[in-house]
Parts: structure tokens; sequence; C-alpha cells
């Protein structure tokens, strides 16, 4: 009776909260949930039946699902819209009959205005959204084209002109060679890295592993779907198995050895594969175009490049060997695309970023002036400029004074750039981080005989980045966003490929917006881990601050 | 073994560097020092005159000098305090900058030396003088030699006169030295491989004061640095000479393209300019206008905007704050590239096409995807003069509410008085005539605005106007620092009705002024030359000069940065709201306020201390993002530099305008928000 009594109560309160106090004299303690009742079933009668006579009462149920169907939707669509528009047409209702029934602003008439206007905004914002996404959009342009968008075009191509592809026909017309290995490889060590520094947080096992367990089994599902499918999806499958065991082992490992070795040891685990994540990095751009010395080295230990034999693979006699395809031609960074090149793009903005970020840091604040006035003067110089004015001087007047000594691809040039640029702003945040150490640690560092480099790698660095972590989270998930602005430069990453899907697929012209709305989906998905990642971080720091109270 | 890896590797890199870029760099000043004359013309396009070259190069390393020796400072203290001393403190600094002049007259007058590898050799060997010069840091001991003999000094004072005299005589005698004189690059990189590499061992046995190992760490530096920094500077200044036209198009500093006409077509509002007539200046200053407005606008709705949310958010409805929640996480992860390019085709695709004549409010919006005509006044005057009306009242208010100051500074000396020039009219009557002041120099100064936005020239007297007001804000703010503004206002609930009416009436009249002119709705015009026959549905329009257009592209840009921006307010505002203490809202509610009164007596002038220099580093970021205006087509300034670009091919030029525009922006912005921070900050709680 006690937890029946206190749902009703804080039922009671939630209603109070968001349409106001009761205030009409009809109203006692004791008919206060019979009113309820009576709101909440008006409300449904109203969100049901509504537009089903000629009124002023918005469309109903059966109404929204008619009209779903008339648009053009399919019925399941039809009826997912008219469901999930009625429920908060009932919300909306509710609320307005409970302010109705009780009088509410009488008492307390701002927060049943407010409350009244939210609901029926949300009405209309969840309506339009749904309508357009449920009943107009065609959402197949985007769908079709997933692994373009992912992996850009240069290996789509060749995944989808490799022999054994279905538009790979007879062997006259294959060209291609699936590289597609390269980025499952990539994928494997990302997700060692990420499950190993997921397991140092000693927190239950089941609240890292439901949650990776139910992305892969998401990607799993939307690699086995079998419309518009231009590969074989028994070889995602399998790979993202593998995946998925990999980063298990490398989860439970690292929680053992956590759960089982001193603090110290742990910390030197973190520092470990935070250094594994730097490694990863350079892997991925390493393996995507290997430079001679790796090819010359798989061709030492017995491999053949998969170019030379290719019409042997295609005709199906030779199957490469890993070997083969390490000694095999790369993609060249130019010939990169798709939401990698975003994900490359914005590592390299962060790990370069911090790398340059930190020598900055230190040089702004050293006391000699052949270190403070260069490092004044770039960081002054680089945060004076919007990035996108930045990134078009990295295409083209960088290359005359690099060229001489490196001639760089596009990609490479905008790496740099974004590392630069990173770097700039994250000096900018260590620096009040770097003031904020305690001078007695330096001291102390000093008396022990560490020398000046030792004393800031290994006490004011990490002091100063324990309390600036969540500033420095957030230029991640900025220089993150900023990839989108690659586009400019005519780079084909994600953005870009979806944003020309209308023109360039001949399927689908004139479906503008679907893309468009893919892509703001997909930069929001990563965005926002970020920044709830910053928030544990902050939490587990014991960083976050509470007051102020309730201002209105 | 393993330990002998990491070291040797990084030997091999470092020679390889420095091979590298001397080489690279030593062939650069040879080329440009050659001077091929043949009958009178220069057959060396990359020829750049002894007088030039030498003190550019040698600046530069004497700049390096002085930095890594750091005795500039001191330097000059000594000279404004005519301390004689100070010449034997600073004398390496002073021998450096000595060099650096007999190195010119050498150049240029003495000497003949060859550019095949007298000249590099002497430039670089110079420079890696110059570094170990720094790193035996005794030269000022050197200079200063009045002591005895002592052994071990003798050796460093050994080697740093001794690099010094070995330098000279190679450097004249060079050419008999095939061994050098071929393998310049070669010889010179063994040079500052050797130096360096004793040095880091010293350096890292730690046997000396920590003033002095920085010092020759810096020294250290710049030696390893020294191809690097010699590398960029030879060629930048081989790519303003460069035999290719492109590349020395690109690069030479010569702004004489932009007085000639542009060649492209761009839509600036209120001036405007018509291409292949008017001289590219003057469409910089279309599209830094262009750019302003666009960017305040924003800045003043994405603040109340973000106000809103972040007060929402922390309200006791639960639906609002939810909802605001869901706004900022929402708005806050979407980056803004994909936001603009959103709004504009859904803008483009939804907004019903011109010739459906959709006029919205009985004609007072007319809404079509080639942009929106709002109705309004028709004479601006009038406007301004109902905005006075409301100023004039504020001020009339505020000294109704006035009392007489505990203490009244007065001024005595004459800069004190130009800053307050109405003190001797007593504390009541100053206050109000510097209001009214202020209110007549803002009139003044949107007077000599308007034409200097709206024409070609104007310039100067829109400077004027802006001193003058920025004289009248500085005149109002010293009346207020000096404690005459001491303000006794009414902020019971009764209080607060009755100005809120006296408030309503009085926005009443300003409406009735501004529209007493009458209003310009935005009129659909069909039929042009008034035959009464409709024309063609391609030439209707609006006619010019009714009603208020605004563009998809504006409105497209206001919209992206004001939802994007606002999110990021609303966490600062929020952020600065929870920073307070508990106490201070917990005594408000104890103390009978009621939550307006709360918000603007108690929460907000604290929350405004924290959230000022937040503020201003997001207005700088929207004044650095309206440059993605080029998404949406909206012609700001990156836009039309851009195009620029590609039409003359002068990237440095427009390249640094470009810098040069949006740092004085951002300089602006921060000056007016640190302004505004000093007012804020003024009373220290």
């Amino acid at each position: 009776m006690s937890s029946r009594g206190l749902n009703v109560d804080s039922f009671l309160e939630l209603e109070e909260s968001i349409a106001g106090k009761p205030g009409g004299p009809w109203v006692t303690p004791s008919n206060n949930v019979l009113l309820s009742l009576v709101a909440i079933s008006l409300a449904f009668v109203c969100g049901l039946a509504g537009g089903m006579w000629e009124g002023f009462l918005p469309n109903g149920f059966f109404e929204l699902v008619a009209k779903a169907e008339a648009g053009g939707a399919s019925s399941p669509n039809a009826l997912i819209f008219g469901t999930i528009c009625t429920i908060v047409i009932v919300f909306a209702w509710w609320v307005t009959w409970t302010a109705l029934v009780k009088w509410t602003p009488r008492k307390t008439l701002p927060t049943a205005l407010l409350g009244i206007s939210t609901a029926w905004i949300i009405v209309i914002a969840v309506r339009g959204l749904s309508h357009f996404a449920l009943v107009e959009a065609d959402w197949s342009v985007v769908w079709a084209n997933r692994v373009l968008l992912i992996v850009g075009q240069q290996m789509t191509e060749q995944m989808t002109q490799a022999p054994g592809s279905e538009s790979c026909i007879a062997v006259s017309n294959c060209y291609g060679i699936n590289q597609n290995w390269r980025l499952w490889w990539i994928l494997y060590m990302s997700f060692v890295v990420l499950a190993s520094a997921y397991g140092t947080i000693a927190e239950k096992p089941a609240r890292f592993l439901v949650p990776f367990t139910a992305l892969c089994g998401v990607l799993m599902l939307v690699a086995w779907v079998p419309s518009e499918i231009n590969y074989h999806s028994i070889v995602p499958i399998m790979n993202l198995t593998k995946a998925l065991l990999v980063g298990y082992l490398a989860y439970g490992a690292s929680y053992y050895y956590c759960s089982i070795s001193e603090e110290y040891k742990a910390n030197r685990l973190r520092s470990y594969i935070a250094i594994g994540a730097v490694v990863t990095f350079f892997f991925a751009i390493m393996i995507m175009d290997p430079p001679e010395p790796v090819k010359d080295l798989a061709v030492l230990f017995g491999g053949t490049p998969v170019q030379e034999i290719r019409e042997a693979i295609i005709a199906g006699e030779i199957v490469p060997s890993t070997l083969d395809k390490l000694a095999g031609d790369g993609i060249q960074a130019s010939q990169w695309g798709g939401l990698f090149v975003n994900l490359i793009v914005a590592t390299a903005g962060c790990v370069l970023g911090f790398g340059i970020g930190v020598v900055l840091a230190f040089g702004r604040q050293s006391d000699q002036p052949f270190f403070s006035v260069p490092s004044v003067a770039l960081i002054e110089l680089v945060r004076s400029g919007p990035l996108i004015c930045w990134l078009w001087f990295a295409v083209f007047l960088m290359p005359d004074l690099m060229d001489p000594f490196y001639d760089a691809e596009d990609i490479i040039r905008m790496l740099l750039m974004f590392g630069v640029f990173g770097g700039c702003y994250i000096a900018e945040v260590l620096r009040g981080g770097l003031q904020a150490v305690d001078s007695g640690q330096k001291e102390a560092a000093i008396a022990l005989g560490l020398s000046p480099f030792q004393t800031k790698i290994q006490v004011e660095l990490p002091n100063a980045v324990r309390t600036t972590i969540p500033s420095i989270v957030s230029v991640f998930i900025g220089l993150w966003k900023d990839t989108t602005l690659l586009f400019i430069i005519n780079i084909l990453d994600f953005f870009k490929l979806a944003k020309d899907l209308p023109a360039t697929d001949l399927r689908f012209l004139g479906n503008f917006l679907e893309p468009l709305y893919v892509t703001a989906l997909v930069f929001w998905v990563f965005a926002f881990y970020l920044s709830r990642v910053s928030m544990k971080i902050e939490k587990g720091l014991g960083l976050g601050r509470e007051g102020g109270g309730e201002a209105t | 073994m393993r330990v002998y890896i990491a070291p040797l590797l990084s030997v091999y890199l470092f020679w390889l560097y420095c091979n590298k870029f001397l080489e690279m760099s030593i062939s650069y000043l040879s080329t440009m020092a050659r001077d091929i004359t043949i009958a009178g013309t220069q057959m060396n396009t990359s020829y750049y005159p002894m007088e030039r070259l030498a003190p550019i190069v040698s600046g530069v390393i004497l700049l390096c000098f002085l930095l890594v020796q750091n005795e500039i400072p001191t330097l000059l203290k000594g000279l404004s305090r005519r301390d004689s001393n100070v010449i034997s403190e600073c004398s390496s600094s002073i021998f450096a900058i000595l060099c650096f002049v007999l190195s010119y007259f050498l150049l240029t007058s003495v000497l003949e030396l060859t550019p095949g590898a007298q000249i590099p050799f002497f430039f670089f060997g110079g420079a890696i003088v110059a570094g170990i010069l720094l790193l035996q840091d005794n030269l000022g001991e050197i200079l200063n030699w009045n002591r005895s003999f002592r052994p071990r000094e003798n050796v460093g004072a050994l080697i740093s006169v001794g690099s010094i005299v070995l330098f000279a005589v190679l450097t004249l005698n060079i050419s008999m030295i095939p061994a050098i004189s071929q393998r310049v690059p070669f010889f010179l990189s063994a040079v500052i491989l050797i130096t360096v590499l004793y040095w880091y061992w010293r350096i890292s046995q730690e046997g000396m004061k920590p003033a002095v190992q920085a010092k020759r760490t810096a020294a250290l530096a710049y030696l390893a640095l020294l191809p690097f920094i010699l590398y960029l500077l030879l060629r930048v200044l081989y790519l303003q000479h460069d035999p290719n036209p492109v590349m020395q198009n690109r690069w030479a500093l010569n702004f004489d393209f932009m007085d000639k006409v542009n060649t492209f077509k761009i839509n600036p509002w209120p001036m405007e300019v018509v291409a292949n007539s008017d001289p590219r200046w003057l469409f910089l200053k279309a599209a830094i206008i262009n750019s302003v407005r666009v960017t305040l606008l924003s800045i003043v709705l994405c603040v109340i905007l973000g106000t809103i949310v972040g007060v929402t958010r922390l309200s006791s409805n639960k639906l609002a704050s939810t909802m605001a929640t869901v706004y900022v996480e929402v708005f806050r992860n979407l980056p803004l590239a994909v936001l603009l390019f959103l709004i504009a085709t859904q803008y483009g695709i939804q907004a019903p096409l011109f010739i459906e004549e959709r006029f919205l409010f009985g004609g007072a919006v007319f809404f079509s995807n080639q942009g929106i005509w709002f109705v309004t006044v028709e004479s601006y005057q009038r406007l301004v003069m109902g905005l006075v009306a409301l100023a004039l009242l504020r001020a009339g208010l505020r000294s109704m509410d006035r009392i007489e100051p505990r203490f009244i500074v007065t001024p005595n000396t004459p800069l004190e008085h130009v800053r307050r020039p109405f003190s001797a009219l007593g504390w009541r009557v100053e206050a109000l005539v510097a209001d009214i002041f202020l209110i007549v120099a803002a009139v003044v100064f949107i007077d000599y605005l308007v034409p200097f936005v709206s024409t070609h020239g104007g310039g100067t007297e829109a400077l004027l106007a802006m001193t003058l007001i920025v004289y009248a804000l500085s005149v109002t703010s010293r009346v207020d620092d000096d404690g005459i503004n001491s303000l006794q206002i009414d902020d019971s609930e009764s209080g607060l009705r009755e100005r809120f009416r006296i408030w309503v009436a009085a926005f009443a009249v300003a409406t009735g002024i501004a529209v007493s002119k009458g209003l310009s709705w935005p009129e659909y015009v069909k039929d042009w030359n008034g035959d009464g026959v409709v024309d063609s549905p391609g030439s209707w329009d609006i006619a010019e000069g009714t009603g208020f257009e605004i563009t998809p592209f504006f409105l497209a840009m206001m919209l992206g940065l004001t939802l994007f921006t606002a999110s990021t307010v609303a966490e600062i505002v929020r952020g600065s709201i929870q920073a307070l203490p508990r106490g201070q809202v917990e005594a408000a509610i104890s103390v009978g306020l009621n939550p307006y009164q709360r918000l603007r007596l108690v929460i907000m002038p604290q929350a405004l201390r924290s959230m000022v220099p937040l503020l201003n580093n997001q207005f700088m970021n929207v004044w650095k993002n309206s440059s993605l205006a080029v998404i949406v087509a909206y012609s700001d300034i990156f836009y039309v530099v851009l195009v620029m670009m590609n039409n003359v091919g002068k990237l440095i030029p427009l390249f640094i305008l470009l810098l040069i525009t949006y740092q004085t922006g951002s300089l602006v912005i921060s000056v007016v928000m640190n302004w505004y921070n000093s007012r804020v900050t003024s009373v220290k709680i």
C-alpha cells in the first residue's frame, strides 16, 4: 500500500510541477486523485477520437493513420506515425485538461501557461518531424549508399568490382581487389583500445558489455538486412563477430589486471593504453597506404604483391594471403573517403593537436623569450582566423612552402592543419591549467632532483590535464564537428558524399533532405557520446559543481 | 645494444634534416644573390640586390640572437634611466647589433663575395657562430676583459674568439679549400651536428646554474632549428621573386590589384556595389558590412534566446526544463556546416514559390523562397525619434531616482576635467546631462553611420562620430565610477507594477511616433508598365523601397548561427547561475522576493560576473563562424575574398587581408566585452 501511495504521490507531484498547483475551490485532497483520473480519461478520448468530426480538435489516432496512408506511407509506417503522434497529443491534452479541471491558472498562472504552451509546441514539432521521417521521406537514398558513405568511393568500387561480388559477373568485367580488410584491422585495434580503456574503470562489467554488445548487434543487423545489398553479408557479420570477441578479450584482460594489481600498476596500464591509442592512429594511416619499407618487408617474408597476381585472383585460382595483401598497393590518401576520413582527420586533430598544444603551452609560459615569443605569435596568429581560412591556406599556400621537402597529399595537409589548429586551442586551455598547478609541486620536484624537462612532463602536465579535461574534450568535440568543413576543399568526406547523393545517384534524384538529416544524426551521435564521456570523467575526477538551486 | 638504437637513429635523422634543409636554403640563397646583368637588364628574375638581402637575412639572425640572449629589456630600461653600466651588462647584445651593421657595410661596399659559396657560407656560418657564442655564454666576459688570466675560463674564451676568427678566415679564403667550397651544406651540417651533440651532452650533465642552463637550452634549440628557420625565410623570399610567374603572383606582396575593378557580382545591403565598375576595396567594404550585420544580429538574438533557454533549464516546471535540455543537447552537438546547409535546403524546399503570393498576417509579411518581406515604418527618422523618446524617458526616470551621493569626487587635474566635463553643474544635473549627452552622441553616430554603410564614402565622418560616442560613453562611465550615480530604485511589487505601466505607456507613445508617417507595406507588382495587362510571371516582383527584405541567405545564416550559439550561451548562463552559492537563492526566497525579483536583484548581478568572459569567447566564435556563409552563398568576407583569389590569384595579399579583418573584428569584440566586464565587476564581492 505504501509503494502505491508513493507512486500516486510522485505522480501528483509531477502533475503539479508541469501544470501548476490546483486552484479551483472544488479541489480537495480527497478528490485530487479522482480529478486526475478524469483529466487522463478526457485526454485519451480527445487523443483517440480527435478529428473524426469537423471540429477544432487536432487529429486523433485513427484520423492520423488514415491521413498518413493517404499521403503515401506504407501501413506499418502509418501505424507508427499514428502511435507516436497520438502519444504526444494525449500528453498535451492531459496537461491542458488537468489545468482546466483543477483550475490551476488561478493559483500558478505562469507554470500553467508554460506547461500548456510547451506541451503543444512539442506536439507540433513531433508531428512535423515524424511526418517527414515516416510519411514523406524516402530513406532508401541513404540506405542504398551506406557502404559508400562509410568508406568512400575508391574502396566501394574496389569492393563491388572484386571477384565474388555480385556486380562482378564474369572474369572479364572484374578489375578490383577488395581492400576492406585494412579497415577491419583498424576496427579491431580501435576496439582493443576502447575496450581495455573501459576495463580500467572499476565498474560493473555489465555496464560496458551490454551497450557494447548492443552496438555490435545493431551493426550486424544493419549489415545483414538484405535490401539494397552490394556485398556478401557473411563477411561483415563474421568480422563484426571477431571484433566483438576481440573487444571482450581486451576488456576482460584489462579488467582482471586492474582488479588484481595496485593503483600504480593500473595507472601505468592507463598510460600504455593512451600510447596505444596514438599507435593505433599512426597504424591506421600506415595500413591504408603502407610505405615502401613495409611492402618490401612483406615481400621478403614471402608475399607477392596482389596487383601482380590480380588476374589469377580474379580467375579464382589464388586466394591472396595476408602477406600478399600487405605487399600490394595501398589506397592513396587522396582516395580516402566517407566517414573514415572524418574519423581520421578528427583523430589527427586530437592526437597531433594534443602534442602540439603541450609544446606550445610550455613554450608560452617559458621565461626564455626564444620560446615564448614564437609560441605566443603562433597561437595568436592561428586563433585569429576561422578554421576554414586555415584549411584553405593548407590547400593552396602550404604546398608552396612544403613541397621541396615533403610532397604531401591534400588529406595529409588537412591532418597537419587540424593538428596545428587543435594544438593552439588546447594550448590556450592548458595555459590556465598550468597556471593553476600548485608551486609546491614544482619545488618538491626540483628538490627531488628532477630535471626541468622531467618536472614539466611528470609533475606539471598531469596536474594541468586533470583540471582541464572537460575543456580539452570540448575542444575535441569542436574538432570532430569541424571535420564537416572538409567538403569546401572538395575532399569526399561523409558530408560531401551525402549531400551530393541526390545529384550523383541517378536512382534518387531530388531527395535532398534525407541525406542531410542522416548526416546531422551521425555527427550528433558521435559528439553526444563524447560529451557523455566528458561528463563521466568530470564526475569521476570530482570536478562537478553543485549549487544555485532553482532560478524560477 | 638496444639502448643505443634510439640515440643513433635520432642522430641520423638530425643529420638528414640538417643536410636537406641547408642544401635547399643554400641553393635559394645562391640563386637570389647571383647578379646576371647582361646589357643593363637583370636576367636573373630571383635576384635580390645585396642592399635588401643582407639586412633581411642578417636581421633574422640578429633577432634570434637577441631573443636567446634576453638582454633587450635590461638594455631598454638602462637606456631610459641613462645608466652607463648597462653598456657593460648588455655588451653581447650591443656587440651583435654592431656586427649586424658591420656585416651590412662589408657586404654592400667592401667585400665582393661569390654567390656560389662565399655568400651562403657567410650568412650560415655567421648564424652558426652566433649559436656557438650563445652556447658558450662568455661573450660578455670576453668583451669586458679586465681580469687576470684564468686557465679554465680561458679555454672557453679561446673557443669563442677562435670560432669568430676561423669563420672570418674561412669566408675570405673558402675558394682555396675546394673540400669545403664544393660541399658547403655538408661542412656546415657537420659543424652543427658536432656542436649540438657536444652541448646536448653538456646540458644533460646539469653542472651549471639553472638560469645558465635555461639560456643554453634556448641556444641549443636555436642552433638545432636554424636550418628550418633560415629555410622558411629564404623560401618565402625566393617565392616572391620566383621565375614561375604564377608563384610570383601568389606570393608577391603588393595591393595594387585592389584598386582595380571587381569582376563578379555580390548581393550586399545596404551598400550597393556594381560589378565591373567599383574597385575591389569597395567590394571588401560591402562584404565586411555584410559579415558585421549578420554577426551583430546573431549575437543579440543568441543572447536573448540563450538566456531564456538557460533560465528555463533551471525552472521547476519539469516539462519546460526537459525541453530546454533537449534543445541544448541537440544543437550543441550538431556541426554548424551541416545545420546551415540543412536550414538552407529545408527553406528552399518548403517555402512557397514567389509566384504563389503567400501573404501572412493580412499582408504584413510576404513569404516566399526568394526572401521574406516585412511591413516596416515609412520614415526611419521617426523610428529614431521614437527610440530617442524612450531613451529620454529612461534618463528622466533615473534622474528622479537619484539621491545625494555619500561622497562626491571633484576633478582637479585638467585630464580629469576632460573626463568629467559637466562636474560644475552639481551632482543631480551632471548625471542627467551626461545621460542626455550620450543620447545626443548616439543620434549623431547613427546619423553619420548610415551614409557610411550605404554609400561608398563617409569614412572620416563616421570615425569622428565614433570618437564622439566613445567619449560620451567614457564620460558616463566616469560619472558612474566617481559615485555620482547613487540610485534608489523601488523594487517592491507595487513599485514594479507602476514602472511597468509607465514603460508600457512609453512604448505605445514611441510606437505612435515611429509609425506617424505611415507604414510601408510590401507591394507585389505584377504589372510594371501600368498598362493594365499583367506581365509574365518571371517579372513579378516586390516594388523597390516597399517593405523590408530579408534574403533567404541572410535568414539561413542568421538562424543557423543563432540556434547553434544559443545552445552554448544557454550552457554558460546555466553554469554561471548554478555556480552561485545555494544560500543566496534560499536567502532571497526567505526574504520574500518573487521569482522575477530573485532573478533580477540577486542571481543575475552575480551570475554576470562569471558569464561575461565566457560570453566574450562565444561572441568571437560567432564572428569567426560567420565565415561559413560560403555554404549558403551569403556574400561575407570569406566568400568574397575566396572568389577574388580565384580571379586574380594574389593569394598572399588577400590572405593577409582576411586574417587582418578577422583579427580586427575579434579585437573589437574583445575590447567591448572587457569594458563591459570592468563595469560588471566594478563592485568587489
